[in-house]
């Protein structure tokens, strides 16, 4: 199955500006999504930003499927769906 | 009419605190839909009511309490209040919004509004106790810090959970920085803290058991649990839930929205490990400034020892932080914890304390303050040392603290010699803690806002731009922000206007902003206010309010003296980042920003020179 990964705003300048097309397992969880992005940007995220121990997003940063921030890592992905990656900023 | 409009606690309450006469008046109908409340039905009392050139802190300077129709504990948001004012650091428009219960127990006390008249010959608190005012002397409490003097007003009147808004001894001493606090929490900007000192009012609370009633209760239910449900998977909310303000720290470093060393950059790169540091030392826990608060960004914090111990309390917020890290190049975060506490115990506004700061560092490092002034101080950047006698210095008016205590315009006005210059405010409020080097739109909302260079209108221009959120406005004109690039400037002008009408809501109906960040849209509020009311509202109208507010408060403005002119940005925020990660980067400087504030008065109706609203757009609005 095939998923593709959008930045929002600013993190764009990490993840590209265009959608990433990422090929899954059928079945895929959001933990092995986190696992592949892991394998293909963690190296060259900021360590503000990105756990290369954990595979884990750092700080207010939430994957987002149709509006909604993913927080089980179990949660089974859909083959198709578009996943965001959007910082939570609010800074008030 | 048969009773209090519905939705409305119905009443406003006056006082004359030299008379100590108060008098309960009720509010009409149709004047509360077309302003609804807080910042805007507020404005338009002080507009009517007070004539230009009022010394803000002499006794014709009016203080009023503003709750909106939604300032209710089972609202998403509702536990809020606005002061407003004449400020006595801006000499314009000043408004201030406080969360906490105090809005809703105001409302549970019987009156929507407080209308605080003249100066009382003595120092005094005020209870509004079920529709009863009352006076008690205040002389004990002076000198006191907040908690203190919270404590020794719950313990007089044997409640502990009294709402209590007070000032600290910023306050008293007349500090045009001061706020006015509600426990932790700060209604901290533009100098609602001296207007209350100046008049002697040292404290209000308020308690009762009045009961608004909706128009269709069921409904207001219903709309209620499907927003609730709605907004908890929302990103803005579930992020705001588990890091709080503060979790922006790295992210707005990293993004050019960190004004860094007195607004010499937008960034620093200490971001990350400065976060890292509060994480792992001062958070304990996430809470709800009210009861009901179900995103919970407060922050309940210490410092477990050494120099800076600090007793856990409600505090350490990204603009406040951020004020006493970035802004100074201190990279102790337990100071700052233990300073932004200090401001919240002697009254103080965190962001503009920790902007006079950065600004006498900035004059210390140029060599303008004399010997007398100093008095021994080493004010060299990043000195944390330095800071906690500073911060009681400004509060309690001694030696450099004096000047400061005036906030940065006129600190640069006394200092001389260029000091102007790198003094960072507009309209006199001293900036917050995002950068327009960041996204254009946040240069225009700091240009225009009503009350100056503030953190909480302009904070959309930010959030569209570069955070790319929209809150629902798409469908009132707002363009998808994932189509603009953050740089830009052609066509932000007229997208600001949108964005402040509908963002200035919140202050108007009496919430907090951060849930429309979390998922609340206008057509939400209009849903609300329509079930409460009856009045059957659409997104559309209360959006119109919004503008009217923002009209209001802007003639308010002209009056006293405002014109385009007024509406600028200050030399540093129009500068090339000197250090960080933008320093090589042109485009983060505004090139035209004539240009997009022509844009922002022809969306607006207001003329481009006198800055005033045209009569057609006032005629619109019915003012
Ligand atoms: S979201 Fe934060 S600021 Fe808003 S009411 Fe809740 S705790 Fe207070």
């Amino acid at each position: 199955m095939r998923v593709k990964v959008q930045a929002i705003g600013d993190l764009r300048e990490y993840f590209g500006r265009d959608p990433v097309e990422v090929a899954l397992p059928d079945g895929a969880t959001v933990r092995d999504l986190l696992d592949t992005l892991d394998m293909r940007l963690g190296a060259r995220l900021p360590g503000y930003l990105w756990d290369r121990e954990t595979r884990r997003f750092k700080g207010p940063v939430l994957l987002v499927v149709e509006k909604k921030a993913v927080q089980d890592e179990s949660a089974s992905l859909a083959d198709g769906i578009e996943v965001r990656i959007m910082r939570a900023i609010a800074g008030g | 009419m048969t009773g209090p409009i519905k939705g409305y606690a119905g009443y406003q309450l006056r006082v004359e605190l030299g008379t100590r006469v108060s008098r309960v008046e009720p509010i009409d109908a149709h004047t509360q839909r077309k302003f609804l409340g807080g910042a805007s039905y507020a404005a338009k009392v002080l507009y009517e009511e007070m004539p230009a050139g009022v010394d803000p802190l002499g006794p014709a300077n009016k203080m009023i309490l503003a709750t909106g129709p939604l300032s209710m504990s089972n609202i998403p948001g509702g536990g809020s209040i606005m002061l407003c004012f004449k400020s006595p650091l801006t000499g314009v428009w000043g408004e201030s919004r406080v969360g906490g219960d105090f809005g809703p127990d105001l409302k549970k006390a019987g009156f929507d509004y407080v209308i605080v008249e003249g100066r009382s010959e003595t120092p005094v608190w005020m209870m509004i106790d079920d529709g009863v005012v009352e006076f008690f002397p205040a002389e004990h409490l002076l000198g006191k810090t907040v908690a203190e003097k919270s404590a020794l007003i719950r313990e007089q009147v044997g409640d502990k959970k009294l709402s209590i808004l007070c000032i600290g001894p910023a306050g008293e001493n007349l500090v045009k920085i001061s706020a006015v606090m509600s426990d932790d929490r700060a209604a901290g900007r533009t100098g609602g803290g001296a207007v209350l000192g100046a008049k002697n009012l040292i404290a209000v609370a308020a308690r009762g058991k009045h009961k608004v009633e909706a128009a269709e209760p069921e409904r207001l239910k219903t709309i209620l649990r499907g927003a609730f449900a709605e907004i908890k998977d929302n990103p803005m909310f579930v992020g705001m839930k588990q890091y709080g303000t503060i979790g922006d720290l790295a992210g707005n470093d990293d993004g050019g929205d960190w004004p860094s060393q007195n607004w010499k950059s937008n960034s620093w790169g200490k971001g990350p490990e400065l976060f890292d540091a509060y994480a792992k030392n001062n958070f304990i826990k996430g809470f709800g400034c009210y009861h009901g608060c179900t995103m919970a960004c407060a922050r309940w914090v210490h410092v477990a020892d050494g120099s800076y111990k600090t007793p856990e309390h409600g505090g350490a917020e990204y603009e406040s932080i951020s004020c006493f890290t970035a802004y100074l190049l201190n990279e102790n975060m337990d100071a700052a914890v233990h300073c932004t506490w200090l401001c919240n115990e002697y009254g103080l506004d965190t962001i503009s304390t920790g902007a006079v700061i950065a600004f006498a560092m900035e004059c210390y490092e140029k060599g303008l303050l004399a010997p007398e002034q100093l008095q021994g101080l080493d004010l060299t950047w990043g000195n944390a040392e330095v800071l906690p006698d500073l911060v009681k210095a400004i509060a309690l008016r001694q030696g450099l603290g004096d000047i400061l205590a005036e906030g940065v315009r006129r600190a640069a006005a006394i200092i001389g010699n260029g000091a102007e210059k790198f003094a960072v405010h507009v309209k006199g409020l001293e900036g917050p803690a995002h950068d327009p080097r960041s996204g254009k739109a946040l240069g225009i909302t700091y240009a225009t806002a009503n009350r100056g260079m503030c953190h909480i209108q302009p904070l959309e221009g930010m959030a569209w731009d570069r955070g790319k959120l929209d809150w629902g406005l798409g469908k009132y004109g707002v363009p998808d922000p994932n189509t603009v690039e953050r740089w830009d400037e052609q066509g932000k002008g007229a997208v600001v206007q949108l964005l402040q009408n509908g963002l200035v809501l919140p202050d108007i109906i009496g919430t907090c902003k951060f849930y429309m960040y979390g998922g609340i849209t206008i057509d939400h509020w209009a849903d609300f206010i329509s079930a409460l009311t009856g009045w059957d509202m659409d997104g559309a109208e209360i959006l119109k309010a919004g503008e009217r507010a923002i009209n209001i408060q802007r003639l308010f403005n002209v009056r006293e003296g405002i014109t385009a002119r007024d509406d600028f940005l200050p030399e540093r925020v129009l500068t090339q980042p000197a250090f960080g990660k933008y320093a090589d980067e042109p485009a983060v400087v505004t090139r035209d920003l004539e240009g997009m504030l022509a844009e922002y008065y022809a969306a607006r109706g207001w003329d481009p020179v006198t800055g005033a609203p045209k009569e057609e757009k006032l005629a619109e609005l019915g003012l």
